[in-house]
């Protein structure tokens, strides 16, 4: 909650302090913004997986390891 | 060929390809394409949110389509290649759904409006995420996998209803720029870089759907190890 509130500061700070007509990279704050969520959600989803992966993985070997310890009853 | 060895190799494949189509889509955005003259350099927001909204729909008709083939044929192979769809889909229409916002602030002076394209494209989301919680919350597989085929195949409809919105309705959100008419058009660079942001993006989504697919297969395998165990 803290971030979006200085987010949101700083974006409306940035549309205070450019000048329409004179400044060329006008809405940049906001342009890095888009870009840096753009980018935060796809690397986190696919940090998200690979997590997923590797403790399924784990997981598997556990179990692996404890079918091989375990004696089979006949 | 087994299947898990096709998903790692395609996995692989289009880790390289879709870097590479990175690199050349974040070249093109922040260079090569020219600054629309009305709204300035924020307009390069549009290269990610159009091609967002794009692969969002792409993956809910991916959901529709094998949610159709699972509940005619019942291979439960159909059914997580939807669930896998509808996942990537909802990240995506999370991108759309902030960056929208963002670009609207400085242009329409606003975060938000409740016009019928964003009511509607926040509608799909809710519908997805519906889907997502119906899935966690119903125990039994197959009959959990058919209320969510049903689920899906009904909150579809939402998609075409988001298309059309600024069509049919009178928005806030601008006119389509693609297919919207005489009146629509793009400059011929903007729309090359649209298209190729449109390939990247496409990359990665497959590059997702392959790897979350194989994240199914090993949880698949974990389950039938946990199956053997018990019986044993």
């Amino acid at each position: 909650m803290k971030l979006f509130i200085s987010i949101s500061i700083w974006l409306n700070w940035g549309i205070q302090q450019t000048n329409p007509a004179s400044s060329p990279n006008k809405n940049l704050g906001f342009l890095f913004a888009a870009y840096f969520i753009v980018w935060l959600l796809i690397v986190g989803y696919l940090f998200s997986l690979s997590r997923r992966q590797k403790k399924l993985v784990q997981e598997i070997e556990t179990l692996k390891q404890m079918r091989q310890e375990k004696p089979t009853v006949r | 060929m087994p299947l898990d060895h096709t998903l790692e190799r395609w996995t692989t494949g289009f880790v390289y390809v879709t870097t590479i189509l990175m690199i050349v889509n974040l070249y093109n955005i922040f260079v090569f394409v020219p600054t629309e003259a009305s709204m300035g350099i924020i307009q390069r927001i549009f290269y990610f949110h159009v091609p967002s909204a794009f692969i969002a729909f792409l993956a809910f008709g991916v959901t529709f389509v094998y949610s159709i083939l699972f509940l005619s044929k019942r291979k439960m192979w159909h059914d997580r290649v939807a669930y896998c769809s509808a996942e990537i889909g909802i990240i995506f229409t999370t991108v759309v759904l902030t960056t929208g916002p963002i670009w609207a602030r400085p242009v329409w002076n606003t975060w938000w409006t409740w016009d019928a394209r964003l009511t509607s494209t926040l509608v799909l989301w809710f519908i997805y995420v519906g889907y997502m919680m119906l899935r966690s919350y119903t125990g039994e597989e197959q009959r959990g996998a058919r209320f969510a085929a049903v689920f899906a195949i009904i909150g579809f409809v939402d998609v075409p209803i988001v298309y059309m919105a600024n069509r049919l309705w009178r928005t806030l959100h601008p006119q389509p720029v693609m297919f919207g008419g005489s009146e629509s058009g793009l400059n011929p660079t903007m729309r090359y870089v649209l298209f190729f942001s449109m390939l990247t993006f496409l990359g990665i989504y497959l590059f997702m759907l392959f790897y979350r697919l194989r994240i199914e297969r090993v949880r698949l395998e974990l389950n039938e190890i946990k199956r053997e165990m018990a019986y044993s």
